[in-house]
């Protein structure tokens, strides 16, 4: 197992060199650059001052050597100041890594909690009316784009029922996380975020498990007299599961960016804003700093993935 | 925020926003009026709510107006503009001065002026920010300053204090020598190039101005995102990145403690969220967009008031390149004039800005003082027939598939670009498309991303036809950076690469003097935009209106021609309980 991790460790290195060596001409080929973005129209800037301002952001050096530092800068995690914050893109993202992965995390409970039950009973229940309804709504959610259920939430249930707050962590002058108004103000990104799992997981298990009960071994496992509970939890369950392992194969990342939409839709001070905003702002530092982190934890992710495989499915080997 | 941008900064009331406004919207009663004869009361909070995030407490390094906008409650400048008239009057300063020559600016500051710490306001505070100016690495503010004698020495590290700047009486009185008269200077010299000035007894701990080494400078340091002390109505209390920016009210404000005990700015992922937390209630006051007024008018009728405020530092116009290689005709006026008349700007206002803005036909801003007598303005009525005679003055020929040829025999035919995203200007673009078609000018529309038209209109670049964008300007009307003809480098911001040797004069007599009186000033600026209204480098289009919603609780706002972002008289807002 140790080998198996540092060999995956060491494929990652040229994959994530790869990411950074193209997004980091994307981001310099794209137009305009920072200064040009950043400069108010009633200051009167000579040719000289834009230069100076070029050189104190580090914008004036040739590509390759900027990209050297660039690399230089990830192996430390040091990703130099932001243009517009003044102030070390790490710290800006790690202080919203917390904001992000509370409703991501969640969501993904929620999507799990609600979706695969919902999956099993679809399938034990074929053809009967509990499956149609399951299925019909299953594919509806998942037709309907989350801006738009986000947008339905916060018109109706915020505005004009005024049940839940519009969107924020907390209400005005309050500032806690374990309590009741986090809880409700938690209540809108969780659905949007859970609704992914929702839409998605009843259908994937749906098919999964009517698969594996055609299987033989649990022909094999109801003849020798097991429990139809033993023989759903022990063999069926833990086989259709396979799928939704896979499909958490990204799960690191989608906690470390948050999602943009859900994000501005709840306004919620998270890490997906922080990004759209820098990306707009042209704002290398916080850009490259959550790309960087961001491909790491993917490529983290999915090594971790290969392990969860092998943990719950035998007959995929380690080696 | 950038460049060109809507507007935000001051404002104005007009008491008879139905006039225009779609039928059946009411102007709400002013919140003033309704506090007429009831008692203020102290206490209570106010939340206002921002659409771009807050990036630092410190003038010298911030280049976005929500910053300014949470900054300038602690720091400002020295001077105010009357909320009436735009005009320069006392603030922390009460006298101030040009010398006849235009070489010497003084200042003299009131009596007593205290930091919310209970320091002593002084000219070392105003000597020190200018100090932090020159030695920045990062500002964009410093060539506001760079005609004070002794800058360069200072900035170059061959100084330890600039020289020029003087400060006598114990600190009371500040006295700026210049190496050349410049008019703007009272304005642009009373906030020490940053903006707002700085408490020098705190920030002299984290960099010290008497220090020669260039490298050192105020960029970086904890104070930025925590400002110590303060000299405007509130004090800083708390910053938590991408939610809000908590204020204490400041006792010791030199126009009168506030009656509020806390002011937060609160940030909003965008202008939709903003609307969503006026009908909730969640926040006090925050602005719309023109389409949206109707429907926060009608939900929100019971708890919202509405108020409007002509903009008064802003304009949307299309830039014609009388240097395009693809568009030769663009150098000639009487092409220009064509395009000008054969767009319905009236139209454009009423329609598409729901009346939400006024019809400009020069540069400088109808609020300001440098306003030029508008009769003596060519108001370029929608006619296509003259648009038509004047293309065919101009030599061109009409072909037959109905598209003007130019004296060399190519279609007129040409781009209008603008940035995508921005729905009132894709509207104009469709407009000008089909009302120029009648006039026998084919036009490709383009949109971009803001940046990538950033990129393309610069005066390096020749390739582009017409551009619609927009300015946003102080209420200093200097316009040198604009129109000026040296201003075609690099960068800079004449890529019409308009040129007319009558306007140059006159803006280096608004600028440079040598008479810098008010009247003198007046009539340099009359000339700069009686010629601009002529020779119609850009059509000018329109000034929007500033459109801000009050929750009805929020009492004593005054709503003025010229106000700061903040309200002018916020130390008098109180809520109603």
């Amino acid at each position: 197992m140790g080998r198996f991790i540092a060999r995956r460790l060491l494929q990652a290195i040229p994959t994530l060199f790869g990411i950074m060596l193209i997004s980091f001409i994307l981001l310099r080929v794209s137009p305009a650059d920072p200064v040009k973005l950043m400069v108010p129209s009633d200051a009167e800037l000579t040719e000289q001052d834009r230069e100076n301002l070029r050189e104190a952001l580090g914008l004036n050096k040739p590509l390759p050597v900027q990209f050297l530092d660039f690399v230089t800068q990830s192996a430390t995690l040091d990703f130099g100041k932001s243009f517009y914050y003044h102030r070390p893109a790490r710290d800006m993202i790690f202080e919203r890594v917390p904001n992000s992965i509370q409703p991501v995390l969640l969501g993904l409970l929620v999507g799990v909690l609600v979706g695969i039950p919902l999956g099993f009973i679809s399938a034990l229940n074929r053809g009967r009316r509990s499956d149609h309804a399951i299925r019909v709504s299953s594919t509806l959610l998942n037709a309907t784009p989350d801006f738009f259920l986000g947008l339905l939430f916060v018109l109706f249930l915020a505005i004009q029922l005024k049940w839940f707050p519009i969107g924020s962590m907390n209400v005005v002058g309050e500032d806690c996380v374990l309590c009741w108004d986090r809880v409700w103000h938690l209540v809108g990104p969780v659905l949007l975020y859970a609704n992914g799992g929702i839409a998605f997981y009843p259908r994937l298990i749906r098919t999964e498990v009517l698969e594996v009960l055609s299987q033989d071994f649990v022909r094999t496992a109801r003849s020798k007299g097991l429990r139809e509970r033993v023989v759903m939890s022990g063999h069926v369950l833990r086989n259709a599961l396979i799928p939704v392992v896979t499909n958490f194969g990204g799960i690191l990342t989608i906690i470390f960016a948050g999602n943009v939409i859900v994000e501005r839709v709840f306004n919620w001070p998270g890490l997906g804003r922080l990004f759209f905003d820098a990306l707009t702002q042209k704002d290398y530092p916080i850009i490259q700093a959550s790309l960087v982190m961001g491909a790491g934890l993917l490529l983290i992710s999915y090594i971790m993935r290969d392990i969860t495989y092998a943990l719950v499915d035998p007959r995929i080997k380690v080696r | 925020m950038r460049r060109y941008l809507a507007i935000f900064g001051a404002v104005l009331l007009v008491a008879t926003a139905c006039g225009q406004a779609p039928q059946g919207t009411t102007q709400a009663t002013p919140a003033a009026t309704a506090a007429a004869g009831e008692k203020p009361v102290a206490g209570g909070r106010i939340v206002e709510g921002a659409i771009s995030d807050i990036k630092t407490l410190q003038p010298v390094i911030s280049t976005d107006t929500s910053s300014s906008g949470a900054w300038g409650n602690f720091y400002t400048g020295l001077l105010r503009s009357n909320p009436d008239t735009g005009d320069l009057e006392p603030g922390l300063a009460e006298k101030f001065e040009l010398s006849k020559d235009g070489l010497t600016v003084t200042y003299t500051l009131r009596q007593g002026l205290v930091w919310s710490d209970g320091q002593p306001f002084t000219g070392d505070d105003y000597k020190y920010t200018a100090e932090a100016v020159a030695r920045s690495a990062k500002t964009v503010r410093k060539s506001t300053l760079q005609d004070i004698v002794g800058w360069k020495d200072y900035v170059d590290g061959k100084a330890d204090e600039v020289k020029g700047i003087q400060v006598k009486e114990n600190g009371r009185v500040i006295e700026i020598q210049l190496t050349k008269p410049f008019c703007p200077a009272l304005r642009n010299l009373s906030s020490a190039g940053a903006g707002g000035i700085l408490p020098k007894n705190h920030f002299v701990k984290v960099w010290n101005n008497k220090s020669t080494d260039t490298k050192a400078n105020i960029d970086d340091n904890p104070l930025n995102n925590a400002p110590p002390a303060s000299i405007g109505p509130f004090v800083f209390k708390e910053w938590k990145p991408g939610v809000q920016v908590t204020m204490t009210r400041n006792d010791k404000y030199y126009r009168g403690a506030p009656l509020l005990d806390e002011y937060i700015i609160k940030v909003y992922a965008d202008q939709v969220a903003v609307k969503a937390a006026l009908l909730t209630g969640e926040i006090s006051y925050g602005s719309v967009q023109p389409a949206d007024v109707e429907e926060v008018q009608t939900a929100g009728k019971e708890i919202l008031n509405f108020h409007r405020f002509p903009g008064v530092s802003s304009y949307v116009f299309i830039s014609w390149n009388a240097k395009a290689t693809k568009a030769p005709w663009l150098a000639d006026k009487r092409v220009r004039q064509a395009l000008t008349h054969g767009l319905d700007v009236t139209s454009i206002v009423k329609n598409v800005l729901l009346g939400y803005g006024v019809q400009v036909y020069a540069h400088t801003p109808k609020a300001s003082w440098a306003y030029p007598d508008e009769s003596k303005l060519t108001k370029y009525a929608f006619d296509q027939k003259k648009a038509k005679e004047l293309l065919e003055q101009a030599g061109a020929k009409m072909g037959p598939d109905g598209v003007y040829r130019w004296s060399d025999g190519t279609p007129m035919q040409m781009r209008i670009e603008t940035n995508q995203g921005n729905k009132v200007r894709e509207t104009i673009l469709q407009i000008a498309q089909e009302q120029y078609k009648a006039i026998g000018l084919k036009i490709d529309p383009l949109l971009e991303s803001f940046p990538a038209l950033l990129d393309r209109s610069v005066p390096q670049n020749l390739d582009h036809e017409g551009v619609i964008l927009g300015w946003s300007l102080g209420l200093e009307p200097d316009m040198y950076s604009i129109w000026h003809s040296s201003q075609n480098g690099k960068d800079q911001f004449n890529w019409v690469h308009y040129s007319n040797p009558e306007v140059d004069k006159a803006i280096e007599a608004g600028r440079n003097g040598p008479d810098c009186t008010t009247p003198a000033r007046k009539a340099a600026y009359n000339t700069v935009n009686q010629n601009l209204n002529a020779d119609v480098p850009y059509t000018f289009l329109y000034t929007g209106d500033s459109l801000v919603f009050f929750n009805k609780a929020v009492r004593g706002i005054e709503p003025k021609v010229y106000s700061t972002a903040s309200g002018w008289n916020i130390e008098k807002w109180w809520i109603k309980r």
